[in-house]
């Protein structure tokens, strides 16, 4: 069980003179990364003016995040589209990528077959990155670093450093703080969300027999996180809308 | 929880997204936005020019039509015209056809009442001769000087008038 809940790092890379260690979370984003790219290169392939089969749906795609983006953000949507685009369809894939979690981890099979292969490779099960909350934060500092750059490139720092005492000058320590609790709670319920029904889906694992679990993974796995990268990339938008308005 | 929080591993997972950002911005969401903006612009494009072309028809369509209406006008015009012009001709023709007609008969009478009065003149010279030398032949003396002549002629007048 602790095995599941703190990331592990399966190897350090020593760069520069310090040591960076790659926890399964930043593995499993490389993989989510190489799978997205593969899928956009496939999707996006000599693209014709008739759409057809997987053209409708990258265009499905792109036309939802566009409105998305327009609906909630407005005349300055076309800044703020790919970020909200990427981070929707990462978060997507990254929340529900547990349900390949019942694929055998390298140590099982190793067991299995008894192949020494296996044995060589670091004990690694798929997990949603996240589940990490290194990955949790870095976006939702991201997305406060781009609420931050939306205001100042639209309305300059006079303008948002005005914005900062609206509705009225006695609120500027609150907007200020804002900063910090967006951050936050960004983060922290995306990480809480995603950790807890990986723990729960765990545990259910371990104690109901196979075939049952499918029907809770749906709703834990695939549910809850397409909800939970909805629910990032609504406020993400919600925020710069804000920002920039 | 917290202790597991790395500088690296945050630096890690902020090059992965941005690289991952940049990527999909790049190749995924400029490209297929643009794509479909361009076909949007170039079925507006063509859906105006269409429209345009439609426009531009019925207007040829009116202004023909227009043509035509004058072209018919014109035409009457002209048939008017001309049978005002070939009834003025004609009864130009008519009346000088008429006059010339009426020179001819009057030219024939003309002639025929010089030629009718020569003939009575004619006439009238030898019923006086005849008279005279009858009435000389009655008196048996030669009467033909010229007193009895003019009495004969004045005496045949007299007869003629009568």
């Amino acid at each position: 069980m602790e095995n599941v809940m703190k990331a592990n790092n399966i190897f350090t890379i020593h760069i520069f003179g310090v040591n960076i260690p790659i926890s399964d979370s930043i593995i499993m984003m490389w993989i989510i990364m190489a799978f997205l790219i593969i899928i956009t290169l496939v999707f996006t392939r000599n693209l014709k003016t008739i759409p057809k089969g997987k053209q409708n749906v990258i265009e499905t795609f792109v036309d939802f995040i566009n409105n998305f983006a327009k609906n909630s953000i407005g005349h300055h949507w076309r800044s703020f589209a790919p970020y909200l685009g990427t981070i929707f369809i990462f978060l997507v894939v990254a929340n529900i990528v547990s349900i390949f979690s019942i694929l055998p981890t390298s140590g099982e099979l190793y067991k299995i077959t008894g192949l020494a292969f296996f044995k060589n490779i670091p004990e690694f099960t798929i997990a949603p990155p996240t589940k990490d909350l290194n990955v949790t934060a870095t976006m939702g500092l991201m997305t406060i670093l781009i609420v931050l750059g939306a205001a100042i490139r639209f309305k300059g720092v006079k303008g948002w450093l005005k914005g900062l005492l609206k509705p009225m000058p006695i609120m500027l320590p609150f907007n200020i703080m804002d900063y910090g609790t967006r951050t936050l709670s960004l983060s922290l319920r995306l990480f809480g969300n995603i950790l807890a029904s990986f723990i729960i889906m765990e545990l259910i694992y371990g104690v109901i027999a196979p075939v049952v679990p499918a029907a809770l993974s749906i709703f834990f796995d695939l549910f809850d996180g397409c909800l939970q990268a909805y629910i990032f990339v609504f406020l993400s938008s919600f925020y710069i809308s804000e920002a920039v308005e | 929880m917290l202790e597991s929080l790395n500088q690296y591993k945050f630096l890690m997972v902020a090059l992965n997204l941005v690289v991952l950002y940049l990527f999909l911005k790049r190749f995924l969401f400029k490209r297929v936005t643009q794509f479909m903006e361009n076909r949007t612009n170039s079925i507006q494009e063509a859906i105006d020019n269409a429209e345009k072309n439609k426009s531009d028809a019925v207007e040829m369509k009116k202004k023909y039509e227009e043509q035509l209406k004058t072209a018919n006008a014109q035409a009457d015009s002209i048939l008017n015209e001309a049978h005002a012009k070939a009834a003025r001709e004609y009864d130009a023709i008519i009346a000088s056809a008429r006059k010339d007609a009426e020179a001819v008969v009057e030219k024939a009478r003309a002639e025929i009442e010089r030629e009718r009065e020569q003939m009575l003149k004619d006439i009238k010279g030898q019923v006086a001769g005849l008279a005279l030398a009858a009435a000389s032949k009655v008196i048996e003396a030669n009467m033909d000087n010229e007193r009895n002549r003019a009495l004969v002629d004045k005496f045949i007048d007299e007869a003629g008038a009568a």
